[in-house]
């Protein structure tokens, strides 16, 4: 059946190779958007992870929402313990509070952010988007990063003095003179501007908090996300909260869920003209072999058998399209996962969203999945009608049918 | 040309299944991206107007150089005889003056980084929606000294609630930090995480005297009549505004997200529109050159009796613009009625109300198809259309009447 | 002067390894209002002939003038003008288009000659007429016999009162009694009204008609016959 099958489509190679290539051309811009779409969110969702947020932060109950100096994460070290015996090594302590950083002739409100210079290297990748001098790196000095925007709203320089002016645990005021160090230009808007980053010790000492510290950011593969954060919530107590990088920005998750949204959408119709293509190419071809099947039945045939060969007609034609297509989206996919799309005339702005500029494609096996077993469906489903209206013909009509 | 509509029409109607298959394929094409682009369209409406008109204005006069440093040195000393000056300006549908500056709020265990806003009480309402997104206590009343109205978001962070102190702190001209005592009355909500979690509002006078402005402002806000008149009256306050040393700001200048996002959408949709035209057209130039193959003996016919090959070129243009143009009218009265139908009712996507809040958008979308989006819909239909139909007329063109009489 | 001066027409072409020689050297003169059959098995260059005629297909040498027009000198689309404008054309089988009636088959011609509509529609009546085919006009060809069919044949290649019409097997698919009718219309038109048929066929009953009779073999005249 399958090389009869084969042979059919062969015989009219024309019209088969226009099917298969809308097949493979909307398979093919479907693969390629993925990998577009899947490259955009990867990215967003790795840089917002690894430039500053991490994969999972641990704090004590109720600190994200409401975020007070005072309320620091209990026993740290305990945590830190729990975390080793998970296997996680990248975590890194941070003391956060708000300050206001006043520079010659103007001040602006931003988070003080303490963390471990050797630690926070492990974790994220700020040390590497410092344009200008260099990260912190004595845990006790007083020296400073600042985003690059809140630097040039300073008026500040590599070098200049910073003062920072802030709170106490005790509520009295604090202020301290530190050397600007290093400038960070990350692109994301809420590090350039409204962030200075201070060495964790030296922010403790400021505060009059030594050994405090207010979250645990942790850096994790995404297979590890899920087990490592319920294995942390079953072991730690309700003084503790474990926040993933979405529960505590679920916006970008929900921007990428839209997303995808739409894209399953924008599938399901091009499918819908897909398939509407294969039905026309298989019901065409079994018009025009009435009489050929009048006398297959006549030969002895059974009905179910050229209802099974139409069928595997559609099917060869849209696997064929989805081999070519898949291959040829695959092939895109790669090579401008390599090469990668340069945005940055049109979207300078996409920076905030953390994403890059430059757009490196790739594609979620997932996504690849559903798409291409969709094609698959669809050509099997466009086959339907054609089959059954092959398995009513009646012998006789159909070989009097010129 | 009639004869060739009506053979095209007639011919179509040879294998209506077939026929009605590819102008189906069609029709949900068209709808899907007429609907799309409604949406879009909609949003991007929603987006643009909620972005200008939730805070940043139209049109913004700042000293130059103001935007890029924010610094309160460089502020507008006299903003009266500004607001002489364009008086009576086309296109000014209403201006208030702000300050603005960034600074740190505090209460009593708390702080968290603000910007401070300076606003004319009664004048800002008309301007902006903030007044409108007071959910709890009021907005600020003309005669309010020490009243702030907080973002819900930064009252949240600082532990406070109506009536409460809080202390903001800025850098005033000189240099020196100043702070002042003020007590909540009033709490907003947009929606927008950059000003439910940093505003702090407060009277425009009691802002002046405390950062030691007088009578100066940072900012001199305006709106327009709508988007379209952004541009020209820019041209007209810089024409009146010459040499002041200002620098006259439309709201895609002061945050260029709203419009990039805008373009960047737009790119989306034409990516789109191109790949459902091209995958739709790819089966109508099969049926078309199945109905060709079909029929070459009847060109040959149509040859032997003398139509040129021209005519016969025109014939199946014709035809295939018929069959594309059947399937795109259904799908795009589909589209155009599904986008009428909701653009009343409104789409409910509140699942995604945190995506869209961040993009200054209401989580219920209503689709409102553009005049420029219909017309690049119908036009990549028709030329797409023409396109498919150029390989089979250029094939029943060329065809030898000779040899297309010998087909069966 | 003769309607058709055709002088030593050849054509060759390959057929697998070896070289056929449709037409070899082919002259024939037909004066107007000739009836001229030509005969001879499938094979010996009686459609070729014909369609060389109507300007369908192209000698490799030779020379060839109908109705003062020298074909072989013209552009395929002045070849097509001359079609439409001097002759009519008779095909063995599907002379008509599909989705057209009878009537919109015989007119389809008159348009293309930019008649008027009413003008067009009333000749194309008076021709089914003509045929006898009277209260068929609003058929399409698949609710006719293939005799009806022929006939709207023959009433479409002289609606347009051309100067010469070309028939090619007009009889082949018809049965004989229906052939004989068809080749006796045609015979009718021809001596009332001096229209010139050339008509290629083995039909007998087409060949007892003819008032000339061409014999072809091998793609040569072995016979010409005054009837």
């Amino acid at each position: 059946m399958f090389a009869l099958a084969w042979r059919n489509v062969l015989r009219n190679l024309r019209r088969s190779l226009i099917t298969v290539a809308a097949v493979a051309l909307g398979l093919t811009s479907l693969v390629f958007l993925w990998g577009f779409n899947d490259g955009v969110h990867n990215t967003m969702m790795r840089n917002l992870q690894e430039v500053i947020v991490g994969s999972l932060q641990i704090h004590r109950q109720g600190y994200f929402r409401h975020p007070r100096l005072v309320d620091t994460l209990p026993e740290p070290e305990r945590v830190t313990g729990q975390l080793h015996q998970l296997g996680v090594e990248r975590l890194s302590y941070r003391l956060r509070t708000f300050a206001l950083a006043a520079g010659a002739d103007t001040s602006e409100g931003l988070v003080l952010l303490g963390m471990h210079p050797a630690m926070e290297q492990r974790v994220t990748r700020l040390a590497g988007k410092v344009d200008q001098g260099r990260f912190l790196r004595d845990n006790q000095e007083a020296a400073c990063v600042l985003g690059k925007t809140t630097a040039r709203n300073l008026g500040l320089r590599l070098g200049d003095e910073v003062v920072i002016l802030t709170e106490d645990r005790f509520g009295s005021l604090a202020a301290e003179k530190l050397r600007l160090v290093g400038i960070i230009s990350s692109g994301e808007m809420g590090i350039d501007r409204g962030l200075a980053m201070v060495p964790l010790g030296f922010m403790q000492r400021m505060l009059g908090m030594e050994g405090a510290v207010s979250e645990i950011a942790v850096q994790l593969t995404r297979e590890r996300l899920e087990p490592v954060t319920v294995a942390l919530r079953t072991s730690l107590d309700a003084g503790y909260e474990v926040l993933r990088w979405y529960d505590m920005y679920p916006m970008m998750k929900q921007w990428v869920e839209l997303e995808n949204a739409f894209y399953y959408i924008f599938l399901s119709i091009v499918l819908l003209i897909v398939a509407a293509g294969i039905m026309n190419t298989v019901l065409m071809s079994m018009l025009e072999r009435i009489h050929e099947f009048g006398v297959m039945m006549a030969l002895g045939c059974s009905r179910r058998y050229l209802a099974g060969m139409v069928l595997t007609e559609s099917m060869l034609l849209g696997m064929t399209g989805v081999v070519l297509g898949t291959s040829a989206g695959l092939l895109l996919v790669h090579y401008f996962h390599a090469a990668g799309i340069d945005l940055s005339g049109q979207m300078a702005s996409v920076a905030r969203f953390y994403v890059n500029p430059v757009v490196h494609t790739e594609i979620n096996t997932d996504h690849l999945l559903h798409t291409v077993l969709s094609v698959l469906l669809a050509s099997a489903a466009a086959a339907i009608w054609p089959a059954v209206r092959a398995a009513r013909l009646e012998p006789v009509e159909a070989i009097h049918h010129v | 040309m009639l004869i060739y509509l009506q053979l095209g029409w007639r011919n179509l109607w040879l294998h209506p299944v077939r026929s009605a298959l590819t102008a189906a394929a069609l029709a949900v094409g068209m709808a899907a991206l007429t609907f799309l682009s409604a949406m879009n369209d909609g949003w991007m409406q929603q987006i643009k107007g909620n972005f200008a008109l939730t805070l940043t204005g139209h049109l913004q006069i700042h000293a130059a150089g103001f935007e890029q440093s924010r610094k309160l040195a460089q502020h507008i000393a006299e903003p009266d005889a500004i607001v002489q000056r364009i008086d009576g300006i086309a296109g000014i549908r209403q201006l208030v003056r702000r300050v603005r500056v960034s600074g740190l709020a505090s209460s009593a265990g708390s702080n968290g980084g603000a910007l401070i806003y300076g606003v004319e009480a009664a004048d800002e309402r008309e301007i902006s929606r903030l007044a409108g997104f007071v959910q709890q206590g009021r907005w600020l009343l003309p005669d309010d000294v020490r009243g702030v109205v907080l973002g819900a978001g930064l009252a949240d962070r600082l532990h406070v609630g109506l009536g409460d102190k809080v202390v903001l702190m800025a850098s005033v001209s000189n240099g020196d930090i100043a702070s002042e005592v003020f007590r909540v009355r009033g709490l907003l909500h947009s929606g927008v995480m950059d000003i439910d979690d940093l505003l702090a509002i407060i009277p425009l006078r009691m802002a002046q005297q405390w950062l030691g402005l007088g009578d100066a402002v940072t900012d001199i806000v305006i709106r327009a009549d709508d988007f379209d008149t952004v541009d020209p009256l820019q041209q007209r306050l810089a024409q009146a505004l010459q040499g002041q040393g200002l620098e006259i700001l439309r709201w895609n200048d002061i945050d260029p997200m709203a419009q990039q996002w805008a373009d960047f959408a737009d790119a989306y949709t034409w990516v789109v529109l191109l790949i459902v035209i091209l995958v739709v057209l790819a089966e109508v130039l099969n049926t078309m050159l199945m109905s060709l193959h079909e029929r070459i003996r009847e060109f040959g016919l149509m040859g032997a009796m003398g139509v040129r090959s021209s005519q016969l070129f025109v014939m199946v243009v014709w035809e295939t613009m018929l069959l594309v143009m059947l399937g795109s009218l259904i799908g795009f009265l589909l589209g155009g009625g599904l986008a009428w139908w909701y653009g009343s009712r409104g789409i409910d996507l509140s699942q995604f109300a945190v995506a869209f809040s961040f993009m200054y958008m209401d989580p219920v979308i209503h689709p409102a198809l553009q005049a420029a989006s219909c017309l690049r819909i119908l036009g990549a239909a028709l030329i797409g259309a023409l396109a498919a139909g150029l390989i089979p007329a250029w094939k029943a063109a060329r065809l030898e009447p000779v040899e297309a009489l010998r087909e069966l | 002067m003769a309607l058709i001066r055709a002088d030593g027409l050849s054509k060759g072409y390959r057929s697998g390894d070896s070289l056929v020689r449709a037409l070899d050297g082919v002259s024939l003169d037909v004066p107007q209002g000739a009836f001229v059959v030509l005969a001879g098995r499938s094979g010996s260059g009686k459609t070729t002939l014909l369609n060389m005629l109507g300007g369908l297909d192209r000698p490799d040498s030779g020379s060839l003038v109908v109705a003062g027009h020298d074909v072989l000198r013209m552009s395929r689309d002045e070849r097509a003008a001359f079609r439409l404008h001097h002759l009519g054309f008779v095909f063995q089988a599907y002379n008509l288009i599909r989705v057209l009636t009878a009537r919109e088959n015989v007119a389809y011609v008159l348009q293309l000659r930019g008649m008027e509509k009413r003008q067009r529609l009333a000749l194309a009546d008076r021709w089914l007429a003509e045929v006898g085919l009277q209260g068929f006009e609003h058929r399409r060809p698949d609710q006719m016999s293939g005799g009806q069919q022929q006939r709207v044949a023959v009433a479409r290649a002289l609606a347009a009162s051309p100067d010469l019409v070309l028939a090619d097997e007009p009889t082949a698919n018809l049965d004989s009694h229906t052939g004989a009718n068809l080749i006796a219309l045609m015979r009718h038109l021809n001596e009332q009204q001096g229209i010139t048929f050339v008509t290629a066929s083995h039909d007998p009953s087409v060949i007892a008609a003819a008032r000339t009779l061409v014999t072809m073999q091998d793609g040569k005249i072995v016979d010409l016959r005054e009837g």
